[in-house]
């Protein structure tokens, strides 16, 4: 590890990156920032919150450069950390969500079942396929927009399942919560979900298209 | 049979695990006979394309435009830069706890044919429309099937359901397929009736249904838990370097990436911060509230005119009203928690004016006891004659009338609000706001009959004016002490043996006995801020709920409220100005149907049908003042001249007094628009004169081949002097609202203010536009010209209602003329006749003018006459 010394920090730092064949890091935001924010954001479906990791990730990254070796490329380095900003972000709301179940002790109220087991409002055959017919744009803003009104633990929870394509073992993990416990997340935010896709996009789209 | 709860789950963990065989079989058992979880099914698999989908879309999407902002890549940056230590992240939302459709209520507001025949609130998340009695909105019209349509309340969403009915649903004019979801804004057409539904949500439907825009009230509540809360976590979270040495951060496998960091930590770290500080700190703050609470009640004792409600009920221990006690749901609601806890801050100022009110009582004080001392007459429970079968408070009975009128899909403009602007001052003051009053409607039939605002330490008779006769007609009490808001913020409700109804407490729909605690012949009924009952009575129903009023934009000193006289003598003055402001109205409102009503026969009968439903004996015009064009009143202001410049149509006989039996007013010519402009004034000492106005269901006037123009004359019944109002419909032109239909309607709307104790200022702005013309060498269409008047409306109100306060008898008609220059932009606005005394209002209306944007005229520029009366009345 070279050598660092406060009074030349600028120049050290070029030295550093240099030799690990790294960037200057003032570059990273611009060279980086976009492609770090859209890996957050569609993890964890909100601009603010993916802004935040961007940059706590970035700082980590800035702290600890010296040990970027250069086996890989610094953006695949960059993603690591951030992936691990993301982890803890999940394990954070998922410890949030836990307490607050606890607190109202449980939540059936929000299912939409009636006490009988029943749906509330049953699910009609969706018309058409939602996948097939929006473009993609829509389709990101669609799901990016129920996503992020899924409470934070249902959707870290559903993140890792479902967009990241992780087994359950790999999401208990991160998650820090049983099995059991993570299929009901699932499963309450797979009902929200389907309401809210619903809602937002064949109710509204039903009706434009006959307005 | 296993249910659809446990179904989906399945169905759910399927995605994720191999299901046992058992498992399988009973999804498959249950996939047989239910749809709608097949249909879940195959929504689960869509919702999972979705998902990969939406991850694909995000990389595809982000190359070109999905990025880090501008601002925060600055920050990063500077971040950066600086190398200094992360600022600790911004809180995250905490999980916001949905709420639970339980909580809920569904406003159905009923039109026939263009009118409006009434509302209905339904607790609940769910109501069915149709023919059968046992619908929860009944309507009587061979087009409706039996069960006919549902709505139903969902996460905040309304979804219309139609139920195979034979004639169908239709938003907008388009008929729907199944359930589409609609927003309070649609109207919904079922046979001859429109209807529009708004939801009220479980928090409102008690708590006032106040205007979105009083979110910011909730957003300054102490109680809330704060960014301090989140930061510990944050700070841990951040453990920059432990991420670091972990070796495999190196070598970012995109398979494993997360499991890394799993471990590293000891687990309970994460969160434990909040989990701890939050609820401690809610709970704290709870018990220091409530334990004030009851210091504070235990000094008001017996004292505070609690025998208004009658002995037994004053006795009854405090232990068991907790202003706090309502459910888990609501003590998360900041707006739950600012009311009560203002509300002890306030006792003190609160509770002298009662007894010393008690030392000298007042004479307004004195009639209701001593009315209500005597058990209420004509209402032991053998003699009512209940109507046991009516199932539901209202039933739309369908009309015949054959009235076209295209007025109701015309949207009000959201416009400027005054109200809006002085509750989102900063600064403003803060302890109004959260003291909740008793809002009480009277439903009679099919339409709100009354309504009343019960500020604390009052009550509220029922039918002290009714006839016994009628009373028993009707089957329902006469002098009957309803409600009483005590000082404490909870209400009693006295339930009369044959009342039904539903309450929400705490969060809990329960029946009316359930909870009632009776004592012989009298149920009592306990209600915190937050709950809401519905009770029927005979042909009567009410809904009871708490409100919490705008703030009194005059303030008077506490010194004065709290001197018995100074208030008897307020509500004098309040009093006589209402009565004068009540007349002048009154003739108004004669005078703007015949001003805009042509002589033709069909006109005349669709008048009186608006009429019909008026009961003169109730409403009689006792003892008016002197007719204005008798007696005009002193006149100050040079600055009116006049006059109407629009062509008056004939005499004509006038509905509205031939109804109120006012006479006088028979003969008056359009003179009278100018005598009324004059007498603004009028506000002096009106003595002991009681004054019954009332005007009914006089929406949806239709003007014959007007350029388009139709008008709902609010349907509005006023009486003087108190602050009760009653309302019996919405109306046209655009209102200044007072509290009472704040609270009815939940929504800020254009402009809303209110004024001293007791009353509320009512502006009205009414549109003229038979009188607009337009000339000049282009051609702009005049609905065209219309749609902005209407759009800009509000900012015209705005600036009365500005000066309104200032001057709370401003009114009159200002004739405005602009010229639209070819671009469609206003470049010249003059004004031509102005009978309001405010140059300031004026001007501000002049500005407003000016900022408005027309279609670009064909041919060269246009100029427009356009007048607008002004008319504020008090209640």
């Amino acid at each position: 590890m070279g050598t660092l010394e406060p009074a030349h920090a600028a120049t050290t730092n070029q030295k550093v990156s240099e030799r690990h064949k790294g960037s200057d890091p003032a570059s990273w935001v611009e060279r980086y920032g976009d492609a770090l924010y859209r890996f957050a954001v569609v993890r964890v479906h909100r601009r603010d919150i993916a802004e935040d990791l961007v940059q706590e990730a970035l700082l980590a990254a800035f702290r600890d450069r010296q040990r970027f070796e250069g086996s890989s490329s610094e953006k695949t380095w960059l993603v690591g950390i951030l992936k691990h900003k993301i982890a803890d972000h999940f394990r954070r709301v998922s410890a949030e969500a836990a307490a607050a179940l606890a607190e109202r002790g449980g939540d059936a109220a929000e299912e939409p079942f009636d006490r009988a087991g029943a749906w509330c409002l049953a699910p009609i055959t969706w018309p058409r396929d939602p996948e097939a017919e929006l473009g993609e744009r829509e389709l990101f803003e669609l799901v990016g927009g129920c996503l992020a009104e899924l409470p934070p633990g249902l959707a870290a929870a559903f993140t890792l399942r479902e967009i990241d394509g992780m087994s359950s073992d790999e999401a208990c993990k991160i998650l820090g919560i049983s099995a059991t416990n993570l299929w009901v997340r699932l499963h309450r935010a797979r009902l929200r979900l389907r309401q809210c896709l619903e809602a937002r996009w064949f109710g509204r789209g039903a009706r434009s298209e006959r307005g | 049979m296993t249910a659809c709860r446990e179904i989906t789950l399945l169905l759910s963990q399927a995605l994720d695990r191999q299901l046992s065989q058992q498992e399988r079989l009973a999804v498959r058992r249950h996939l047989l006979t239910c749809k709608s979880c097949a249909n879940y099914q195959q929504q689960l698999k869509a919702v999972r394309a979705l998902a990969r989908g939406y991850r694909t879309a995000g990389d595809a999407h982000g190359g070109r435009d999905l990025g880090l902002s501008p601002a925060a890549k600055k920050s990063i940056q500077q971040s950066l830069l600086a190398e200094q230590s992360p600022e600790p992240a911004r809180p995250q939302a905490a999980p916001e706890p949905a709420l639970g459709a339980s909580t809920s209520a569904i406003q159905t507001f009923v039109f026939c044919e263009g009118k409006f025949v009434g509302s209905e609130l339904t607790l609940g998340s769910r109501i069915e429309i149709g023919r059968d009695p046992a619908a929860d909105v009944v309507l009587q019209d061979d087009m409706v099937s039996r069960r006919h349509a549902a709505v139903t309340l969902f996460r905040n969403q309304l979804y219309l359901e139609d139920l195979r009915s034979s004639n169908g649903t239709l938003v907008a004019g388009q008929p729907i397929a199944d359930r589409v979801v609609i927003s309070q804004r649609d109207d919904v057409t079922i046979g001859r009736h429109s209807l529009k539904f708004k939801y009220v949500r479980g928090d409102e439907a008690s708590a006032a249904a106040l205007p979105d825009d009083l979110g910011e009230v909730a957003a300054t509540n102490p109680m809330e838990p704060g960014p301090l809360q989140h930061d510990p976590t944050e700070v841990v979270a951040t453990g920059d370097h432990v991420v670091m040495t972990d070796p495999e951060s190196r070598a970012p496998d995109p398979e494993a990436w997360l499991a890394a960091a799993v471990g590293d930590e000891p687990e309970p770290i994460h969160g434990a911060p909040t989990e701890i500080d939050h609820p401690d700190y809610q709970t704290a703050a709870r018990e220091r509230a409530a334990s004030q609470s009851r210091v504070a009640r235990d000094e008001i004792g017996d004292a505070g005119a609690s025998d208004l409600f009658g002995g037994d009920l004053a006795r009854r221990p405090p232990a068991d009203v907790d202003p706090y006690g309502s459910g888990p749901e609501e003590s998360r609601q900041p707006r739950e928690w600012t009311a009560p806890i203002s509300a002890v801050e306030e006792q003190s100022s609160e509770w002298t004016a009662p007894i010393s009110a008690a030392e000298e009582p007042p004479r307004e004080w004195t009639a209701p006891i001593s009315d209500a001392a005597p058990p209420p007459r004509g209402w032991p429970s053998d003699e009512v004659e209940l109507e046991p079968e009516l199932p539901r408070p209202q039933r739309f009975v369908s009309s015949a009338a054959a009235d076209e009128d295209d007025d109701e899909d015309e949207e009000q403009p959201a416009g400027f609000s005054l109200f809006r602007l002085l509750l989102t001052e900063p600064g403003a003051d803060e302890h109004q706001r959260g003291r909740p009053a008793l809002v009480l409607i009277q439903y009679r039939d099919d339409a709100i009959w009354e309504m009343t605002t019960l500020r604390r330490g009052e009550a509220h008779l029922l039918n002290r004016d009714l006839p016994p006769a009628t009373a028993r007609e009707l089957g329902v009490p006469r002098n009957f002490r309803l409600a009483r808001l005590r000082l404490d913020g909870t209400a009693e409700i006295a339930v009369a043996h044959g009342t039904r109804g539903k309450v929400r407490q705490g969060g809990a729909t329960r029946a009316l006995d359930e909870i009632t605690d009776w004592r012989g012949e009298r149920g009592v009924l306990r209600l915190k801020a937050g709950d809401l009952a519905t009770l029927q009575l005979g042909r009567d129903s009410y809904l009871v709920r708490f409100g919490y009023p705008p703030r009194h934009l005059l303030q008077v000193p506490p010194g004065l409220i709290s001197n018995a006289e100074q208030r008897r003598e307020m509500r004098r003055v309040a009093f006589s100005s209402t009565t004068a402001l009540g007349m002048h109205f009154l003739v108004l409102m004669a005078l703007y149907i015949q001003s805009l009503l042509l002589p033709s026969p069909t006109v005349q009968q669709l008048a009186e049908d608006r009429f019909a439903e008026i009961d003169t004996k109730q409403l009689e015009l006792k003892a008016p003042e002197p007719p204005p064009q008798e007696a005009p009143p002193p006149k100050e202001e040079p600055a009116v001249e006049d006059q109407a410049p629009e062509p008056e149509p004939k005499e004509r006989p006038q509905p509205v007094r031939s109804r109120t039996t006012s006479p006088q007013a028979k003969k008056e010519s359009p003179g009278i628009l100018a005598a009324l402009g004059k007498i603004p004034k009028m506000s002096g000492p009106a003595g002991g004169q009681t004054l019954v106005a009332a005007v009914s269901n006089l929406d949806a006037v239709k003007v014959p081949g007007g350029g388009g123009a139709s008008y709902k004359v609010s349907g509005l019944i006023g009486k003087g002097p108190t602050n009760r109002i009653q309302l019996g419909g919405s109306g046209g032109g655009l209102s200044t609202k007072g509290l009472a239909s704040i609270l009815r309607e939940g929504g800020g709307g254009p402009g809303t203010l209110s004024k001293l104790k007791g009353g509320a200022v009512r502006g009205r702005l009414v549109k003229v536009s038979r009188g607009s013309k337009s000339r000049g060498s282009g051609y702009l269409d005049r609905s065209e010209i219309q749609k902005v008047v209407n759009k800009g409306i509000g900012q015209i109100q705005f600036c009365y209602e500005k000066e309104l306060l200032k001057n709370q008898s401003l009114s009159g008609k200002v004739v405005f003329e602009w010229t639209i220059s070819r671009t469609g932009r206003v470049s010249i606005v003059k004004t031509i006749t102005s009978s309001m005394n405010s140059p300031s209002a004026v001007q501000c209306m002049i500005g407003a003018i000016k900022g408005w944007v027309f279609p670009a005229p064909r041919g060269g520029e246009v100029i427009v006459t356009y007048p607008f009366i002004f008319n504020a009345m008090g209640f």
